[in-house]
């Protein structure tokens, strides 16, 4: 068994992040594994521009965002194997990886966990009917187009509106396909805003909230769908069914962390994410090993990610180096009715105050809110914020929280009139 | 008479208000920008990929420049005519100045 | 091809029944061919059911049914073995909720007395006991040791490998439409145009079984094909139900049941609803039906690890019993027909009574070249860190995972492909050796798996169909110069 200082598990954005951000804090023996045959990972096949406005202050493609942090890697010489799966990580941090070399372990001082997440497929979302091809996630379609170069239909209908539908919907019209419509469940777009203008409003694509597809068509290929409005608590109202004839129908509902190796290492896992349970330095149950990036929570931006795993490999760093004192006391975070979750669910308190970023979503769209964070006692922070929706993450970056005689912290999302 | 766009800029998606010559609702210059573009000249970058001849792969590729938004199609044509030879260099250009329109097609990803 | 060789028997049919008769039949010297009209074997009952290895307690004593599903039960382990199938002898428990159940359960035990099958009664205390899980409202249980859980699909793929192996042919989409007798031999015309003859002919059509028997004499049953639908769970918790899990059963047949698979996965199923023979789709209604009555059995059944629903068709008949005999009217006609429940645990014993009965007929001589095993699937799993290293050194390509879900190597596909009986779309894979079956549904593997598909079989990427012909999972190109292939 090999010893390193750092495994980085996934090599797409959360992973080079990661990885670039543990080096330039002081940790120089590092090794990311990756499962594809190249670093970058999903930013491989996002084709599309809308990348980097946070971080790199300019527009970028998928793959053009990747090719920075992949030529920033390089630099420093980290190394990394491709084609490289790992199919086990136990709470000793030991690491069983398979590639082409044959099965290999590891032990790690740290681990960054960075696998990023799945696609939510037709079974979670349980849509009745036939089970004939041309049902492709939004994802995999997208694969098929941006990478082998692929169309998987002609006539296409979607259903939800998550981004990832929407970016498909403009990239299937350009090269030839046409695009039905789109129906969301919900009474409210789960996309940017301006992917609905781009991808949507520019090829008169039509949006239907509040509708869902309610059966699918055809024994063996896709023939047609049903599509029906739903009520507020989203039940299909008989009557108002429709058929639209199809030969494909991308799903675009929804992500979720590829979480179930930490979950079988022993790492508890946030039951509102999905995603492991971390304290404000990205450290899941297991001390050492951390995670970052859509494995963690699901990022609506790149960027975000970038951050967020920059975060956690300069944490990861600093535990590797013996740089942390101890924990003085240890809070839970906590959320009132409103918040879908909040990341983190506790703080490991090593001085009497410190920065904190708090990352989390409403559960529904709200004009204008104060965000209150409090303990039993008194409120510890406030902000107003306006034009909160579930689509979009909201960072909270808070100085100097007060953390030492003082119990659970409350996030309170209050609707203003 | 007044029009409502959604803004492409940036994720923030501001709605911005176009009244004849006063455009209100956006929160930077850029926002500005294309509120203004948008309604005489609307742009829009075009991303595609390219055959890479005597492969099965394809290179990503994107307009160097916006084009006007009603020459999508015309540039996904040529897109789709142009095969590319490897290696291809990061933003190495495929096709100089596409249909005239002062945008080159350059890859967005190099294959050695 | 010689299309006009006369063939000693021709099975039409390769779901488990047409596949394990082929796969006995080939322990004799026999010229034989399989005729399926899907583009691969088991594609209707035989690829969508519970996957139960009934132990034989059930059916009315000296029908067919209580006969073949208590040989079939018995010979299962030992066949798995040879074919390297997964089965797993989990035992079942039918669960009692009221004094009027536990009645049932009593008459059963007779039953399976009377069938030859051990079973025993359990107090509440006692069934609770082994199954912590089930809802604390039961009176009691049926445990029945002897029943297992066999994996549907791969059962019937690895008798059709193994009979091609010892040199049986199938050929696949060969729709039947027609047949003639002309003398002692039959002629069989299929919807593609070709003709085929044979002294023999073993009609094992499943749902289709009468309508082909009908093309040489008038059935003596009807199909009456009842739809069953399913949720499958991922594969959460190995123990958290450790055996086949039936309600108490009622007029309308076997009820919902819970039970692992071998894969580890959870089933919870199926309905019982009469339909039309082509309808597999599933809907909402029946389903929450099936969730109700599931979570009164277990009622902390995690639905949220919920990944799949599907739906099967049983070929069920009006005769209420499998029909195996040969045609009185038409000699060397031999039909197998309606094989309902439990036809997956009698499929091999009908196998080799079928096959018996064809030897005796045609005075088949014994096949001394036959083999009775399949060359086994190498897995990670199966073969442990050690030797799979081993492995990677001589052939790297068990290094390379495709699979995540079911850590499945590129390798292992491209031995699917290779062999016998092998795959050629992505259902077919997934079929045999799993991937797409986990939690992801394919969404990670599916492109891969198109890919060594298309490598393996030289065709391009537009070729390959999910799984029937023109199922094509991509279009071709539309750029540059289109020199696929």
């Amino acid at each position: 068994m090999i010893n390193r200082d750092l495994v980085i598990v996934g090599g797409g954005s959360a992973g080079l992040a990661s990885a670039i951000s543990a080096y330039d804090n002081g940790v120089n023996d590092i090794l990311i594994l990756e499962r594809n045959g190249e670093l970058g990972g999903i930013l491989n096949q996002c084709i599309h521009p809308g990348f980097g406005l946070h971080h790199f202050n300019e527009e970028l493609t998928g793959p053009e965002y990747a090719h920075k942090y992949i030529e920033e890697l390089k630099k420093r010489n980290i190394q990394y194997f491709l084609n490289t799966q790992v199919i086990s990580i136990s709470n000793e941090k030991i690491i069983t990886y398979i590639n082409q070399t044959g099965v290999n372990t590891i032990k790690a001082k740290a681990i960054v966990f960075a696998a990023g997440c799945n696609e939510r497929t037709r079974g979670q979302i349980s849509t009745p009917g036939c089970r004939p091809k041309g049902v492709y996630t939004a994802g995999l379609a997208q694969r098929y187009l941006n990478i082998e170069g692929r169309l998987v239909g002609k006539k296409v209908y979607i259903l939800g509106s998550g981004d990832i539908g929407l970016i498909m919907a403009r990239r299937m019209t350009l090269e030839g396909a046409k695009v039905l419509g789109v129906s969301e469940i919900m009474p409210y777009s789960n996309g940017l805003k301006r992917n609905i203008a781009q991808c949507l409003n520019d090829f008169n694509i039509p949006l239907r909230l509040s509708n869902t597809v309610t059966k699918i068509f055809g024994r063996d290929k896709l023939e047609g769908i049903e599509i029906s409005d739903v009520d507020s608590n989203l039940r299909p109202i008989k009557g108002t069914e429709k058929y639209i004839e199809c030969d494909t129908l991308l799903l675009s509902v929804g992500l979720y962390p590829f979480n179930s190796l930490l979950k079988e290492a022993g790492c508890l896992v946030n039951k509102e994410t999905k995603g492991s349970l971390v304290d404000q330095n990205l450290e899941t149950s297991i001390e050492g090993i951390f995670s970052t990036g859509n494995v963690l929570h699901v990022h609506d931006l790149v960027d975000f990610v970038s951050e967020e795993s920059e975060r956690a490999g300069k944490n990861a760093a600093d535990y590797i180096l013996g740089k942390r004192s101890n924990v003085i006391n240890k809070l839970e975070v906590k959320h009132s009715l409103n918040v879908g979750y909040v990341i983190p669910s506790i703080i490991n308190a090593r001085s009497e105050n410190e920065d904190i970023i708090f990352s989390f979503r409403v559960k529904k769209n709200i004009k204008k809110a104060s965000i209150i964070l409090k303990n039993s006692a008194k409120i510890l922070y406030s902000c107003i914020k306006k034009n909160l929706v579930p689509s979009e993450m909201i960072k909270l970056k808070v100085k100097n929280l007060e953390l030492i005689g003082t119990d659970n912290i409350q996030l309170e999302v209050i609707e203003n009139e | 008479m007044s029009e409502k766009i959604t803004c492409i800029v940036c994720p923030n998606g501001c709605e911005i208000e176009i009244d004849g010559e006063n455009i209100s609702g956006y929160s930077c210059k850029r926002g500005f920008k294309y509120a203004k573009e948008e309604l005489f000249h609307p742009k829009r970058m075009v991303t595609s990929t390219i055959k890479i001849s005597g492969t099965n792969e394809v290179c990503p590729v994107k307009t160097s420049l916006s084009i006007p938004k009603e020459k999508m199609f015309e540039v996904m044509k040529e897109i789709n005519k142009v095969t590319v030879k490897k290696p291809i260099e990061y933003h190495q250009i495929i096709s100089k100045n596409v249909l005239n329109l002062g945008a080159d097609i350059i890859a967005t990803k190099e294959f050695k | 091809m010689n299309l006009n060789q006369e063939y000693d028997v021709i099975i039409i049919g390769a779901g488990v029944i047409g596949c394990a008769i082929a796969r006995y039949l080939m322990r004799f010297d026999v010229n034989l061919l399989v005729l399926e009209k899907h583009n691969d074997v088991g594609d209707e009952a035989s690829g969508a059911n519970s996957g139960i290895v009934h132990s034989g307690y059930d059916p009315l004593p000296g029908t067919n049914k209580a006969k073949f599903n208590v040989i079939g039960a018995n010979m299962m382990k030992s066949v798995c073995e040879e074919l390297d199938v997964a089965y797993e002898n989990i035992g079942s428990l039918t669960i009692s909720f009221s004094e009027e159940d536990n009645a049932t359960l009593e008459k059963l035990h007779e039953r399976a007395i009377k069938n030859g099958v051990e079973t025993k009664i359990l107090t509440k205390e006692e069934t609770l006991e082994i199954e912590p899980n089930l809802s604390s409202e039961i009176k009691g249980a049926l445990l029945a040791p002897s029943a297992g859980i066999v994996s549907p699909f791969a059962l019937t793929v690895k008798l059709m490998e193994n009979a091609m192996d010892n040199g049986a042919q199938l050929m696949l989409n060969e729709e039947v439409v027609k047949i003639e007798k002309i003398g002692e031999i039959y002629k069989v015309f299929t919807k593609k145009g070709n003709e085929f003859i044979a002294k023999t002919i073993v009609d094992a059509a499943g749902l289709y079984s009468d309508e082909v028997l009908e093309f040489i004499e008038k059935p003596s049953f009807k199909v009456t094909p009842r739809k069953g639908e399913y949720f499958v769970l991922d594969h959460f918790n190995r123990n958290f139900i450790k055996h086949t899990i039936f309600m108490c059963p009622t007029k309308v047949g076997k009820g919902v049941l819970i039970s692992k698979t071998t894969s580890g996965n959870y089933l919870v199923g199926p309905s019982n609803d009469s339909c039309d023979i082509t309808d597999v789709s599933t809907d909402s209604e029946t389903l929450s039906e099936i969730k109700k009555i599931a979570l009164k059995i277990c009622p902390t059944l995690p639905f949220d690890e919920n990944i799949r629903q599907f739906s099967g068709i049983r070929p069920n008949s009006d005769v209420d019993d499998f029909v195996i005999k040969e045609s009185e009217k038409n000699p060397n006609f031999f039909i197998v027909g309606g094989i309902m429940s439990p036809g997956l645990a009698s499929s091999v014993a009908i196998g080799e009574y079928v096959s018996n009965l064809i030897k005796d007929k045609l005075s088949l001589k014994i096949n001394k070249k036959f083999n009775s095993r399949v060359r086994q699937h190498i897995t990670l799993k199966k073969l442990g860190a050690e030797l799979y290293n081993h492995l990677i050194f001589r052939e790297p390509l068990y290094g390379r995972l495709v699979c995540r879900c079911e850590k499945i190597s590129e390798a292992e596909i491209i031995d699917a492909i290779r062999r016998n009986c092998g795959a050629t779309t992505v259902k077919g894979i997934k079929k045999r050796i799993r991937p797409g079956f986990g939690k992801c549904q394919g969404t990670f593997c599916e492109a891969e798996v198109v890919k060594i598909l298309a490598k393996e079989l030289r065709k391009d990427i537009s070729e390959i169909c999910y799984s029937e012909l023109g199922t094509n999972v991509v279009l071709k190109s539309l750029k540059g110069d289109s020199d696929d292939k």
